[in-house]
């Protein structure tokens, strides 16, 4: 597996024993620690300040990893696996050992409580493809934490990356830039901003499906700044056009790995015209914050199988595709847009629980 | 919501009398064609081509009248198409000849030639020939060229 800090292009890279460093932007700090774990788990102990609000933390591994439990610095268990491991409610998938990779960010919710000084303790496990903890497997995790004592309102850096010769169309570009409007204007009124930057990458337009990890994922990641989160527009997605937008996991990271980018292909979101109309570019900007959304810890309000549903209390658990329209469908974060084959409602609503989530992404800064 | 108003539309339409002399700009899916623009909807995980029929006994007309008249979301055409393309290859193969000619659907052509080197040889072939001598050459002879496959590599030279 390719490390995680590699050449990601921080600012300044200081050396401890042991221990790597890292001066970053203000607001966002990270360092990195290798752990091996023992009777399969390995205690992630990190020292939070006063000042500090917010952890992000990446794992990478050997073996599948998934989050055990976090304990605040009294002691406390205020977050275990199991709670959360088999629920039809969705917090986040640190606890699912679903690839040798796992992110967390914390706290998540208001109600998660928030940061105290002193040492917490997060307890990592390994796991071998049977689901049996394995010993002396090795890791390394990567801990960012912001600054951000309201939650209130932030900037979400984003490097926007042109695969390959899609840069050159210009009608794809102007969509994309108009979209991003609509990404904004849609996040505008809970206090979140999109800060893009555009550039281009190194990378087949014929994207990789970035939530099953890819080499390239991880190399164009390295050119995105750490307070970056990276978003791949493309051609397609996986060789095809069923997926027009993908995250790389719930949350997403702000370092490097196989995982770390939302992709977006340009041609489902355009149509069979190739064009786009003024619909096509405000459900690309929807899909934009939808993805984005999931990155930085969003689940979809209720899955298509009406029996799964986010951590959010005050999006309602609705049991059909009826019910669940009328009482979800124009939320940001609904799985699907409610069409009638030629028109669309806008979906650029979120609950008050949903802004907390990604208020409190370490990326949102 | 969605399948309401598509149901309802259905019945409303089901139940006039057909007027040969009227126009009907927005023409009414039927009730399989309802179900699988349903399926093909979500912004994630879509279903498979091959799952798609048990909403349809007619899958890949069904399919064809989605590319047609099912405009929003954007992708649900494309995934239809994408659907013509890997199952219906053979069946369809003078109604897909049209798809990379069409110079008022670009992105159809460039899914269509994506899609070439998955598709049988004797298709991908005929198909790629007459995508180069059309009004989306530009985007054939990129795509052909990038490809890997020798026989279509080939083509554009």
């Amino acid at each position: 597996m390719t490390g995680m800090l590699g050449s990601m292009r921080w600012t300044t890279l200081l050396l401890t024993i042991g221990c790597t460093t890292l001066e970053t932007d203000p607001g966002l700090k990270g360092y990195s620690e290798d752990l091996c774990t023992e009777s399969g788990v390995a205690n992630l102990n990190i020292n939070v300040s006063d000042a500090e609000t917010a952890l992000l933390i990446t794992v990478d591994g050997e073996d599948l990893i998934a989050l055990d439990e976090i304990k605040d610095p009294d002691g406390n268990v205020v977050l275990h696996w199991n709670d959360w491991y088999t629920e039809k409610t969705f917090l986040t998938s640190a606890v699912w050992p679903l690839a040798s990779e796992m992110v967390l960010n914390w706290p998540i919710r208001a109600e998660d409580g928030y940061l105290s000084a002193g040492q917490w303790t997060v307890t990592l496990a390994a796991v071998d493809a049977t689901g049996n903890y394995k010993s002396g497997s090795c890791l390394t995790a990567n801990v960012q934490s912001k600054e951000d004592p309201s939650f209130a309102s932030a900037d979400v850096n984003v490097r926007l990356v042109y695969a390959e010769g899609v840069d050159e169309l210009d009608h794809v570009t102007t969509a994309v830039d108009a979209a991003i409007v609509r990404w904004t204007d849609i996040w505008a009124p809970m206090g979140l901003y999109p800060n893009v930057r555009i550039t281009t990458g190194n990378i087949d337009p014929d994207l990789p499906y970035v939530g099953q990890g890819s080499e390239d994922i991880y190399n164009i990641t390295m050119d995105s700044y750490e307070d970056e989160i990276t978003l791949v527009v493309g051609e397609t997605i996986d060789g095809g056009t069923e997926f027009l937008g993908v995250a790389g996991s719930i949350p997403g990271t702000l370092t490097a790995n196989t995982r770390s980018a939302v992709v977006l292909g340009w041609i489902a979101s355009a149509g069979l015209d190739g064009n786009f109309s003024d619909l096509d570019i405000s459900i690309m900007g929807e899909t934009m914050a939808h993805e984005v959304g999931h990155y930085m810890g969003l689940f979809h309000p209720v899955e298509q199988t009406w029996d799964s549903w986010d951590a959010c209390s005050d999006t309602p658990d609705c049991r059909n595709q009826n019910q669940c329209e009328n009482q979800l469908g124009d939320n940001l974060m609904y799985p699907a847009p409610i069409c009638d084959l030629t028109d669309c409602i806008s979906q650029d609503q979120l609950s008050g629980i949903q802004v907390e989530i990604l208020q409190r992404y370490t990326g949102a800064l | 919501m969605t399948s309401l108003l598509i149901l309802f539309s259905t019945l409303a339409h089901a139940s006039e009398p057909a007027d040969p002399t009227a126009t009907d700009p927005a023409p009414k899916p039927s009730p399989t064609q309802s179900a699988v623009y349903a399926a093909l909807q979500g912004r994630h995980d879509p279903p498979t081509c091959e799952s798609l029929n048990s909403a349809s006994p007619d899958l890949a007309n069904d399919l064809i009248w989605l590319m047609k008249h099912a405009n929003q979301p954007a992708w649900v055409g494309v995934r239809a198409a994408y659907c013509v393309l890997t199952e219906y290859a053979d069946e369809k193969a003078s109604v897909i000849d049209t798809w990379v000619v069409d110079p008022e659907r670009r992105g159809l052509a460039i899914l269509t030639i994506g899609m070439l080197d998955k598709m049988p040889h004797a298709h991908a072939e005929r198909i790629a020939a007459k995508a180069l001598a059309g009004p989306h050459a530009a985007d054939a002879r990129k795509h052909l060229t990038e490809s890997g496959d020798p026989k279509l590599m080939n083509l554009v030279d």
